[in-house]
């Protein structure tokens, strides 16, 4: 057999797995790319369910300065940066706005992910009912935690599943590896050196933790805006503080 | 305007600040933008949000019990806070105490000891640390500070825990505490070095200081070529067949045994050379001292001679001095810091150098730090209008090559014109001055060192005419060819000896009445009488000619704009800002600002 008669039945095979694969995709019931539906495993369902929005609030709040909707912010780089401890004044040390900023932020998440966690849970019963179960729920409270490398998201709902045997499931949790617990803590010191002190230094925090970056932009009104952020997965927590701002020349007044 | 003038001028000032503070602003226990305990303007002020009630007091925040500051402890975190008004604190859900955290035994800071890790932080958070981890905590007052607290972590003992389950006989490198229950039992009697007793099902054994793959364990884990990093650990390990860490990475030692059997201390490993020239053969890296554990990446890093991981050098390479070459002074060890090379700043940035504000601290200049962490240079901005500098030092080193550190140094500057003083006004600890000539003559100066000077500068421009005229001439210069000691003749001032912007563009008002105060500039501002001489032809003139030696101030006589005394003048206008006639840091020239009048009449 020549070469050319080679090529040409190569090219023919080629084309005819390329029209294979295209009928398969076309014909074929396309796979379902929705939520998991392992009804075995109720949380892995309500975590892939909620993972976008959370992921995508997580990362609001920690460029936010821990706050989805700040009333008191300093805008850098297009985002509304809450102020963790502000003084109005020149020359003052200032006072802190965010003492709890940890449970701050878990009051922001929970209520940033009250909607879609319900329309999870009813594509949840929706889908048991689907299988064939008789289901009854009964919606409890949410607590998200930090923690040391993770975020919990815990529901208090009871499942009551009624299919040939009635199963219960009182708690269903997601957990979503993330440091930020670690990075609020390092704010906060942040906070308590601007508030006791009116600065803070960077480098410190970088000897102490090998995989913190510590950034400091110092603004020309008095602001300060910190940057911190995991070198391993690029996590960024930012906030501003204003405290013992100088003013240009000796200007009087307020800003 | 003499120095004692220059003073009252500034006290002045400081005074009507404080007073206009005083009588205007209330205080707002939360503002219309949200922020708590803020002294501001009566509109600022938020008085209530739905069914809350917000205070307003006509004083200072500090005089009010509503806005004064204490601590906020967060019990669930187990955490403190100081300076933190009380209704903040407990809208926000934590217990106020009024005390400052030093004095409030459950937010002393102290070392927590959790597992192999410690943590500076409170005892009641420690305890909290201990619920998440699952694990026993201690927490130690007498370690006074983070750095020693994380200095001396005590890992705990770990050796081989071999586990033996009649078919199988595996390993597993962990501590004592953690073999005990590896076979999923409670009690027992654990004899170092010896058989714990067994339970039913898998017997399991602790060998202190011990590998798995120590050949008299008889386990299945066997030495391997294979390397890795480990969490919070700086060196590069071996890795046995079973996954377990084994020592620190040493190609030398690959094949001996007893590497692999005793577990050994990375102070006792093969030492990594300053500039990771053995890299590739030891992976001791130390984070200190500018390396670390990481991936082998082609052209990042050394390739290892035996793994996947190397001592990955930490140093930057920075173009500080913009002539798109790395020169050899311009590669950074990590944890370095230096000053940023940026126009119009000072070309020096050792504390004791004195910037010519002709050419440094021009308008729209600031300052910059860069800091050199984990191969990574970032950049911090001073505080903007120069009212920050950025001062550099070297550490000197046992090796020789020194460190580099530098500082965003405040600049106290608004002191100076207070100091009447050399010694005062020169005293780094307290302020950032420096004394110069003002230009005005001693008001007791003699007349026949009127005379004198008078003479020497009459003599000095008919000979040096055309010298003399240009402007890059230095006052140190004429002074010179004066032969003269300025301090003779002339009143000297303390000025700032870093230049601070101001926002000349705005009026110098005060934000409440709108009048207009005093600005800095002004501080220069002189009048100086030079006597005249009509010519022949009856025009009255004043040239250095005729300011002969009977007649007074030859020193302010303006000829063509170029002379001693604008010169000095000029000095002390750069010196006190942004003043006077100059280049910004574009080196675009300003405007004319220089006006020296002439009348005629006294």
């Amino acid at each position: 057999m020549n070469t050319k008669g080679q090529v040409t039945i190569f090219i023919i095979i080629g084309v005819l797995v390329v029209a294979a694969v295209l009928i398969i995709f076309l014909l074929v019931p396309r796979l379902n790319t929705g939520p998991a539906t392992d009804s075995a495993n109720p949380s892995a369902f309500i975590e892939s369910c909620i993972m976008g929005d959370l992921e995508d609030t997580i990362v609001t709040l920690s460029l936010q300065g821990g706050q989805l909707a700040p009333t008191s912010y300093y805008v850098f780089e297009n985002n509304n940066v809450g102020y963790t401890c502000y003084t109005n004044e020149y020359y003052k040390t200032c006072i802190v706005q965010q003492p709890l900023l940890h449970s701050q932020i878990e009051k922001e998440l929970a209520e940033a992910l009250s909607d879609v966690s319900d329309t999870c849970f009813s594509l949840l019963q929706q889908q048991y009912e689907d299988e064939g179960y008789s289901v009854s729920m009964d919606l409890g409270e949410t607590q998200v935690s930090l923690l040391p490398k993770r975020i919990v998201i815990l529901y208090n709902h009871s499942l009551a599943l009624t299919k040939t045997d009635t199963r219960s499931i009182e708690e269903i949790s997601v957990v979503l590896n993330n440091n930020l617990y670690e990075l609020v803590g390092i704010a906060l010191s942040i906070t308590k050196w601007e508030s006791n002190f009116g600065d803070a230094q960077t480098t410190p925090y970088m000897d102490l933790y090998r995989d913190l970056k510590v950034e400091k932009k110092k603004q020309s009104e008095g602001t300060t805006i910190y940057m911190l952020t995991d070198r391993n997965n690029g996590n960024t927590f930012q906030f501003a503080t204003r405290s013992v701002a100088w003013p240009p020349g000796l200007a009087v007044g307020a800003p | 305007m003499n120095n004692q003038h220059i003073s009252y001028v500034a006290s002045f000032f400081l005074v009507l600040t404080f007073l206009i503070g005083l009588t205007s602003a209330v205080c707002c226990e939360k503002t219309v933008d949200g922020n708590w305990c803020q002294n501001a303007e009566q509109d600022q002020c938020a008085t209530n949000f739905g069914a809350t009630e917000y205070k307003v007091a006509p004083t200072s925040c500090d005089q009010t019990t509503f806005c004064s500051v204490g601590t906020c402890i967060d019990t669930n975190q187990g955490k403190c806070i100081d300076n933190t008004a009380q209704r903040t604190c407990q809208e926000q859900g934590g217990v106020w105490d009024s005390r400052n955290s030093a004095d409030i035994v459950q937010c002393q800071l102290g070392c927590c000891r959790i597992g192999e890790q410690s943590s500076w932080t409170e005892q009641a958070n420690c305890k909290k640390l201990a619920t998440l981890y699952g694990v026993e905590t201690t927490f130690r007052l007498d370690i006074a500070s983070e750095e020693l607290c994380i200095a001396t972590s005590e890992p705990r003992v770990k050796g081989a825990c071999v586990l033996d389950s009649g078919i199988e006989r595996t390993c597993a490198l962990t501590t004592r505490e953690a073999c005990q229950t590896l076979d999923g039992s409670n009690g027992g009697t654990y004899i170092d070095r010896f058989e714990f007793e067994p339970a039913e099902g898998v017997s399991t054994s602790f060998y202190e200081d011990t590998l798995c793959t120590d050949e008299t364990l008889g386990t299945n884990c066997a030495r391997s070529e294979k390397t890795t990093c480990v969490e919070d650990k700086d060196q590069v390990y071996f890795v046995d067949t079973c996954g377990n860490i084994a020592n620190v990475y040493d190609a030398s030692k690959v094949n001996d045994q007893n590497y692999w059997s005793d577990l050994i201390d990375p102070v006792d490993s093969c030492e990594l050379n300053a500039n990771l020239g053995n890299a590739a053969r030891c992976g001791n890296c130390d984070y200190i001292s500018g390396s670390i554990c990481a991936a082998y990446e082609r052209g990042e890093n050394t390739k290892p001679s035996i793994g996947e991981y190397v001592c990955q050098d930490l140093s930057c390479s920075y173009d500080t001095n913009g002539n798109n070459e790395i020169d050899s002074d311009e590669v950074y060890q990590h944890g370095e810091r230096w000053c940023a090379i940026a126009p119009g700043i000072n070309k020096d940035f050792s504390q004791s150098y004195i910037p010519n504000p002709r050419e440094e601290n021009l308008v729209g200049s600031e300052y910059y730090r860069l800091v050199c962490y984990n191969g990574e240079v970032t950049v911090e901005p001073c505080a903007s209008y120069r009212q920050e500098v950025c001062v550099e030092s070297t550490i000197e080193t046992p090796d020789g090559v020194g460190f580099r550190n530098a500082v965003c140094k405040p600049n106290l500057w608004e002191t100076c014109l207070g100091q009447t003083e050399q010694e005062d006004c020169e005293d780094a600890t307290l302020h950032d001055c420096r004394w110069i000539n003002s230009g005005r003559l001693k008001p007791d100066l003699s007349d026949e060192h009127g005379q004198e000077l008078n003479e020497k500068i009459n003599r000095l421009y008919d000979m040096n005419r055309e010298v003399v005229e240009r402007r890059d001439v230095s006052t140190n210069m004429i002074e010179g060819w004066l032969g003269i000691d300025p301090e003779t003749y002339f009143e000297f001032v303390c000025v700032p000896k870093y230049a601070p912007g101001y926002e000349f563009w705005e009026p110098q008002t005060t934000k409440q009445s709108g009048e207009q105060v005093t600005d800095m500039c002004s501080v220069a501002n002189e009048v100086c009488y030079y006597t005249t001489a009509d010519d022949i032809f009856g025009q009255t003139t004043a040239t250095i000619e005729d300011c002969g030696k009977d007649e007074g101030n030859c020193h302010c006589v303006p000829v063509d704009d170029n002379w001693y005394w604008l010169a000095l003048k000029e000095n002390m206008c750069l010196s006190l800002g942004d003043c006077g006639s100059s280049v910004n840091y574009l080196k675009v020239e300003g405007g004319d600002s220089w006006d020296v009048t002439r009348s005629d009449e006294l």
